[in-house]
């Protein structure tokens, strides 16, 4: 649990920085540099994962969205491993998983397209339900 | 920032430009290492699915 606090607190973090970034701009340089990032790391059962997308492209909205994936897959193998669900809910979480996805994909197919809202609208609604099953435990 | 975190931090950092120099890439994609990642944890959950799937048939 700590470690999903701890994943919402950097990925807050990382974005707070980035929206910082964006409503404070500095003097834009001739030739922008491109600062981008996302990857994580584990230790040990932990967890860390941080975004840095490219501020002004699609990254940046469906990163958040995005680490939200890999955390429901992630949440659902440890409480799997740790007999707090059963199958039929793991393989539901997956299973919805997988829909966001791609909807996050097709939301934002690479960083040079055009958002596209209704398909991230529809991706963290049914990350929403995915997480509530997670929160089932029995 | 704990010390820890700083240190996964940056280890996640050096695998995400190892990646894009193997793909030949000047910049990393967030996009792609978020993919990466994606597909690594799916991979860990069926694998997951299917041990408890085959301790359930053992056990009846």
């Amino acid at each position: 649990m700590k470690t999903k606090y701890l994943m919402g607190a950097l990925v807050a973090l990382c974005l707070g920085v980035l929206a910082g970034c964006v409503s404070a701009p500095p003097a834009p340089p001739a030739k922008p540099a491109a600062v981008e990032l996302a990857s994580a790391a584990r230790v040990d059962r932990a967890i860390v994962a941080a975004t840095l997308a490219k501020v002004g492209t699609c990254e940046v909205d469906v990163a958040a969205s995005y680490t939200a994936v890999v955390m429901n897959y992630q949440r659902a193998t440890n409480a799997l491993v740790r007999g707090q669900i059963t199958v039929d809910i793991a393989k539901r979480v997956r299973d919805l998983t997988d829909t966001a996805r791609a909807d996050l994909d097709a939301a934002c197919p690479d960083a040079s397209a055009k958002l596209k809202p209704e398909r991230l609208a529809a991706a963290q609604a049914t990350l929403q339900t995915a997480s509530q099953l997670l929160e089932k435990k029995p | 920032m704990k010390v820890a975190t700083a240190r996964a931090i940056a280890s996640a950092l050096n695998t995400a430009a190892d990646r894009a120099e193997k793909n030949g890439d000047a910049d990393i994609s967030a996009l792609i290492e978020l993919r990466a990642l994606a597909d690594e944890a799916r991979a860990e959950l069926d694998a997951a699915i299917k041990a408890a799937e085959g301790q359930a048939a053992a056990g009846q």
